[in-house]
């Protein structure tokens, strides 16, 4: 199979509305007081005429300082934000790492929440069972996982999230500065995971601020800021470019 | 999981309203139809999490609401009881599921923000998630109805294998509406407190409490007859007081309001879906 991720001219704008919902008198009266809105909308491009090629067998990094739009990139090829210019055609099943736990229902218990946090990653109950016990053991959760996913501390919340993103077999993976969650146990026991993962899957992007993680996993990075990508290349070169240029500026 | 080929295109260009848009839009919802069911449980269960008579209050609610009312309309109408009630659940049955999923549809995107931003969903789940729950609540309160009409004595009728007819047009009905107003309260939250009082005053407007018969000739006949729910609750009281021919215009209202409603939130919401995430 032939994976690959293009992207073509893509921006993708956002809008922040010093107001972002009116209220119906407020619509009015801007409306009719010639006072358009206009001065309280501030518009700015997350995304800026993005042209990316990704193959297969791709690790790409992505720097770039706060807001540059690393991980609206990310959510952009991801499907949750829909660009406003520009094509995107992928061609493969996207597996994101990003937000973990982000479909959790808190008042479900932990077991219900791997067949509903699985179905939104797109598998059936019948695939998510073959997977279970896989999950409950690499979470560590025992017992836990019996009860309301609210009673979680914040680490068994990270683990099981972390234990059900990472039980498939992704074509191309989106990590989002995912790597520390848990106990240090737990921590080294996730990076061969995530190891793993990016070794087996065809395209993987990852958005991380530890330039030592994009040189030692990537073979390709990227420079992103203020919505565009100044450079693209071999990653040594990008992160020395990165430290250069953005970051000692 | 493995799949002949997975390709996505997210194109700016080609997102105009087409056959093909609203194809996508119903196998975009086969495609994650756990996820649509799981949604839909999750709800419920939240519904009576906790109680000790769990689901059976979706059972006892409706059978105490209908003896109450039934009693106090019977005596205020001097109404035989059993045939007051037929008509009274058979008119609030269907109101209180309009009611429930307009309220509940308005805020389907609003009370969706979390998952909307952070995961990649089809977002027409979540109306249709809304209006499964509601359709679930009023078939189980349909059920404990007929059942308990039975008990005081109400007879079988062959009007009641219309009901799923019915209520495949009132749903249909609803999930037009629901479409256009789930999209409406993001960009006016306001809306969903104008809809509630709105509610309030169409539910007088429907013979729900009162015969049709009561107002006639009054203006308010007059105006209950440019309420589209009108016809909705009086197909239910057809097909359940089973009193009565069924007048075939008021199916066939129903069955034209469907279509309308449904053509015009598919419309609003195919134009809107991709830019509601830009507005939560």
């Amino acid at each position: 199979m032939n994976n690959f991720i293009d992207l073509e001219a893509v921006n993708v704008k956002f809008k922040i509305y010093r107001n972002p919902t009116p209220s119906l008198k407020e619509w009015f009266l801007n409306r009719f007081s010639g006072n358009s809105n206009r001065d309280n909308v501030l518009e700015f491009y997350a995304l800026n005429q993005i042209n990316l090629k990704i193959e297969a067998g791709t690790r790409l990094g992505v720097l770039g300082l706060n807001g540059a739009g690393k991980s609206t990139l990310l959510k952009t090829i991801a499907g949750i934000y829909y660009p406003h210019q520009g094509k995107i055609t992928i061609s493969g099943r996207v597996t994101p790492l990003m937000e973990l736990g982000a479909g959790f229902d808190a008042e479900q218990t932990g077991r219900e929440n791997i067949y509903l946090n699985g179905s939104m990653l797109g598998f059936s109950p019948t695939e998510m069972k073959k997977r279970e016990s896989a999950i409950e053991e690499f979470s560590e959760l025992k017992d836990f996982l019996d009860l309301p996913v609210k009673y979680y501390s914040s680490g068994m919340y990270g683990r099981l999230a972390f234990s059900i993103a990472t039980m498939t077999e992704p074509e191309i993976l989106l990590i989002d500065e995912v790597f520390a969650t848990g106990d240090a146990h737990f921590v080294e026991k996730s990076a061969k995971r995530i190891l793993d993962l990016v070794e087996r899957s065809q395209i993987v992007i990852i958005v991380t601020h530890n330039s030592q993680q994009i040189i030692k996993l990537c073979n390709r990075a990227i420079v992103l800021d203020k919505g565009r990508v100044v450079n693209d290349g071999n990653p040594i070169e990008m992160v020395n470019f990165y430290n250069q240029t953005l970051v000692n500026k | 999981m493995l799949q002949k080929e997975h390709r996505t295109v997210f194109d700016s260009q080609h997102n105009a309203i087409s056959l093909k848009s609203i194809t996508n839009t119903i196998l975009d919802l086969f495609q994650f139809k756990y996820v649509l069911f799981n949604l839909i449980g999750t709800a419920l269960k939240a519904r009576y999490r906790r109680s000790f008579l769990g689901f059976l209050w979706s059972l006892l609610n409706p059978l105490f609401t209908m003896m109450i009312l039934s009693i106090v309309f019977s005596t205020i109408y001097k109404l035989p009881f059993l045939e007051f009630g037929l008509y009274l659940m058979g008119g609030l049955l269907p109101w209180n599921l309009i009611s429930n999923g307009l309220v509940g549809g308005s805020l389907a995107y609003i009370n969706a923000e979390g998952y909307l931003k952070k995961v990649y969903l089809p977002k027409q789940i979540f109306p249709i998630s809304v209006l499964g729950v509601e359709l679930v609540n009023f078939s189980l309160s349909l059920i404990s109805f007929l059942i308990v009409a039975f008990v005081f004595g109400a007879r079988f009728s062959w009007s009641f294998l219309l009901l799923p007819v019915a209520l495949l047009l009132l749903a249909l009905f609803l999930l037009g509406l629901m479409l256009t107003i789930s999209v409406v309260t993001v960009y006016f939250r306001d809306f969903s407190h104008i809809l509630q009082i709105g509610l309030t005053g169409l539910f007088y407007l429907t013979p729900v409490v009162y015969p049709l018969s009561f107002v006639s000739g009054s203006t308010l006949q007059r105006l209950i007859i440019f309420n589209p729910f009108y016809y909705f609750v009086e197909m239910f009281h057809q097909v359940i007081t089973g009193s009565g021919p069924l007048s075939p215009h008021i199916w066939f209202y129903c069955l034209l309001l469907s279509v309308v409603s449904l053509t015009a939130g598919l419309f609003i919401f195919l134009k809107k879906e991709n830019d509601i995430i830009y507005r939560l």
